[in-house]
């Protein structure tokens, strides 16, 4: 495997993640307190999904890690999806 | 110069002794020796357990057990069977002592984990034990712990569902270690494809085990705190589904399977050819066909479901994706048998269980494509024939195949030679055993009976006679096999460095191996599998 | 000669060491996603009683979590920074700054459950057996789901405890510090975890 560069995020990156992750999370309040119906959800799963990306790139230095590093987290968080996709072929035709 | 008897002076068996050296080693050896012994005192006594129970059958009528008995019998065989024995068998015992030898490192990454698995293992099975024992009722809930019974039985499950959770924890610390150790401990010129078939079974394995066990602790949580905290996930009466129970607990329980039968699948592509003197054939396709096995076998839990009312389309899906698992293992079986064909066959005791393997573990996969079929599955559910088709696959291809390394590699473990005509006796009695016993229980299956049934009618009688029988004989064989390993222990003629003209990294070191493996770390420069001076017979 | 069967002994190289940690990681995403797809199943079921149930949840609680969550995330996130550039006495501070705000996550934390049993909200209580069959798998759910993750928390408080400790010995240093940057990993975990609690339960309309 080739070595890579050890890639130290700066203090001020580390900031700067936060406040777009605090930023989500405060539109996220928002969104829900008004009446957003369904989309509320979908919604609500975007800024989720967006928000664990920054941390798992950033914080989590996935950015920086190998590529086989980040092919095994993509590959889990699908294997993931497929189990609750394939439980709900059972459970969205009942 | 392969064959000189060199008994190895200083060996891992030698190194240090006395207990104390062998309960705190951090040798990958001594740790899969430990697994070794464990597995094989629990196998036994599981085994004594399944006896009683197939004598129990002989004759209608209770003969030596009441219902309870045998139904807290059924769940202790099964539970010791599939967590302490099957589940762990091959990856911590032969995956421990040779993963780090066939991959010529001097031990797995993480050596103090590995110990560590270990007594996490043993505190498993003893919170299984404990729970037969610990007063009030035995579990009687089965191996799966079908909701709702198992939430409202008044026998011991919490302390059952504990130690499986506990194993399960030892079955992903040892997952964990191997996939580490494969990808950062190989030697130097061991790429990925020049890396030997068990190594790369263990690898597929060690994910499933990372990736599906999670999914049986919570689950196993889930019925704690529905037992102990009320919180009724599966009790319809709180909203709560049952069946999502069974999901949960398919999502791994299935997957497990493929963690059984991978590594045994491995072992034999080792032997097959080290006793043929001929490369396997289609290295390459036995590889993806493994990791085709490990992921299309995380998607196919649903067909344990078939008649618990899920979706038609669920059905549909589960039962497409059973016969699509089917193709990579039909792929492994034309391999193993094409790498015979033309090559110089030694049928040594080893091949001897390889071949019974495939053999055996083929009706199990053809039985298992009928059950996996929707219109049969209605039928055959809850029957002996599943009973019959899984001990097929379980004990026909797993144990088969862990007794075909046994044979194979007790030379480089212990570094003597055992028996071959008591090796051939006990293989020809416990194969015999196998087949009077389990496969006159499709025949019971399609007649209709039940499995998990302590009782039945006359019109079974004859059928469960000859089953019965076939029991003793097989258990005769076990231990014909048994003794002779264990006689020859310390009687048995020295070990050449490689009695069967094997080609992989273990045979290059002593018999048995020294303590740290390899006194120089080796350089790989081909593929595995390279004869270059075959031994013909 | 036996470089690599005995720098086990001695710390595992950094490499194979976070890998181990982030497969373990994986099992915790698998341990979760468990109750996530109860949740997601409960959810489809029963998708009005969820809405009512997550009302009587305290959002302001909930918000305030998350931000404190957040912000410990990036104080763990800093102090792997700050021990790579050799800065000891900043990492020590970000590390038991994270501390802190964990405590006080689980401070909050306490006072919400506290609340609940007040009101006599918990399984098996005589008031949440007369409630919809689709609001008691809510709060079932509420109640495991933040459970396992404040066990989580705690597990964290005393893996960052031992880290805080071990940087003030300097046996955690700029050369060395894979314990920290693996219970960091955690941590981000531990917070990534409460990123899909918090819409889920408390968010949802």
């Amino acid at each position: 495997m080739k070595e890579h560069v050890n890639h130290i995020p700066s203090y001020n990156l580390i900031i700067k993640i936060l406040v777009a992750l605090l930023f989500f999370t405060f539109i996220n309040t928002v969104t829900s307190t008004e009446q957003f119906g369904t989309l509320a959800i979908v919604l609500s799963l975007v800024y989720a999904v967006v928000k664990s990306f920054l941390v798992l790139s950033y914080y989590m230095h996935l950015k920086y890690e190998s590529r086989f590093m980040q092919y095994m987290v993509t590959g889990v968080f699908v294997l993931f999806t497929l189990v609750i996709f394939i439980t709900f072929i059972d459970y969205s035709f009942r | 110069m392969d064959n000189v008897t060199t008994p190895s002076q200083e060996n891992y068996l030698n190194h240090k002794t006395g207990l104390w050296s062998w309960l705190t080693t951090t040798d990958h050896k001594r740790i899969g020796l430990m697994y070794l012994y464990a597995i094989v005192i629990f196998f036994l006594s599981a085994a004594v357990l399944g006896l009683m129970m197939k004598v129990e059958k002989m004759v209608p009528g209770q003969t030596i057990m009441t219902a309870q008995t045998y139904n807290a019998m059924f769940t202790l065989h099964g539970i010791i069977m599939i967590f302490i024995v099957v589940v762990p068998g091959l990856s911590a015992v032969f995956g421990n002592f040779f993963l780090p030898i066939l991959i010529g490192a001097k031990d797995v990454k993480f050596p103090k984990l590995n110990l560590l698995s270990f007594y996490v293992y043993i505190a498993g099975a003893i919170l299984g034990l404990f729970s037969q024992f610990a007063g009030g009722h035995s579990p009687d809930t089965g191996w799966t712990f079908y909701v709702p019974y198992s939430t409202t039985a008044s026998s011991n499950v919490v302390l059952a569902l504990t130690a499986a959770f506990v194993l399960g924890f030892s079955s992903i610390l040892t997952g964990l270690n191997f996939i580490v150790t494969i990808h950062k401990m190989r030697a130097p010129g061991m790429t990925w494809f020049r890396m030997p078939l068990f190594p790369w079974s263990l690898y597929a394995t060690a994910w499933i085990q990372v990736l599906a066990t999670p999914v049986i602790g919570i689950t196993l949580l889930m019925v704690i705190a529905e037992r102990v905290l009320h919180i009724g996930f599966f009790d319809p009466a709180l909203g709560g589904d049952p069946v999502l129970y069974q999901h949960l607990f398919w999502i791994y329980s299935h997957p497990a399977v493929y963690v059984m039968i991978l590594p045994a699948m491995g072992i034999v592509s080792e032997i097959f050819p080290t006793f043929s003197q001929k490369p396997i054939f289609g290295y390459g396709a036995i590889v993806v066909s493994s990791l085709a096995i490990a992921l299309v076998g995380y998607f196919v839990w649903g067909h344990h479901m078939f008649t618990s009312g899920i979706s038609y389309w669920s059905r549909w899906f589960f039962s497409f994706l059973t016969f699509i698992v089917a193709v990579p293992s039909a792929i492994k079986v034309f391999n193993w048998v094409s790498t015979m064909y033309g090559g110089s066959v030694d049928m040594k005791p080893p091949l001897l269980y390889a071949i019974s393997f495939i053999f055996l573990f083929m009706i199990g996969g053809f039985t298992g494509l009928t059950l996996g079929s929707l219109a049969p599955n209605i039928q055959l559910h809850d029957t002996d024939f599943v009973v019959a088709h899984f001990h097929y696959i379980i004990f026909g291809g797993m144990g088969f195949a862990f007794f075909a390394a046994m044979h194979y590699w007790y030379p480089k473990i212990y570094g003597v030679m055992y028996s071959d005509r008591w090796a051939y006796i006990g293989w020809g009695v416990l194969f015999t055993g196998f087949n009077i016993l389990y496969f006159p229980m499709f025949i019971l299956g399609i007649q209709g009976m039940p499995r998990r049934y302590f009782d039945y009618l006359p019109e079974f009688k004859t059928t469960q006679m000859i089953s019965s029988i076939g029991a003793v004989i097989l258990f005769t064989g076990l231990i014909i096999m048994i003794s002779n390993l264990i006689y020859h222990r310390r009687r048995g003629a020295i070990a050449p460095q490689n009695p069967w003209h094997g080609v992989t990294l273990e045979w290059m070191i002593p018999s048995p191996p020294p303590h740290e493996n390899f006194d120089e770390v080796p350089t790989i420069t081909e593929e595995p599998y390279t004869f270059h001076n075959p031994v013909t017979k | 000669m036996s470089n690599t069967a005995h720098h086990a002994a001695h710390g595992i190289d950094r490499d194979s060491g976070k890998m181990g940690m982030w497969l373990f990681l994986f099992t915790e995403m698998f341990l979760f996603g468990g109750l996530f797809l109860v949740y997601a199943v409960m959810r489809s079921q029963y998708p009005k009683e969820f809405h009512e149930g997550s009302l009587e949840l305290n959002v302001f609680i909930g918000t305030l979590n998350s931000v404190i969550l957040l912000i410990s995330s990036a104080t763990m996130a800093a102090s792997l920074t700050a021990i790579q550039k050799n800065d000891k006495k900043m990492a020590l501070r970000l590390v038991l700054t994270t501390l802190i705000l964990a405590i006080t996550f689980m401070v909050f934390k306490g006072y919400e459950w506290n609340h609940k049993l007040e009101l006599h909200l918990y399984p098996g209580s005589e008031v949440m057996r007369n409630l919809a069959k689709g609001e008691i798998m809510f709060f079932g759910l509420y109640f495991m789901m933040t459970g396992l993750h404040a066990l989580h928390i705690i597990i964290g408080c005393t893996l960052l405890t031992i880290v805080a400790i071990k940087i003030k010995k300097e046996s955690i240093n700029s050369q060395n510090f894979l314990l920290l940057e693996n219970s960091s990993l955690y941590w981000h975990l531990v917070d990534l975890v409460w990123i899909f609690l918090f819409p889920l339960l408390y968010l949802i309309s």
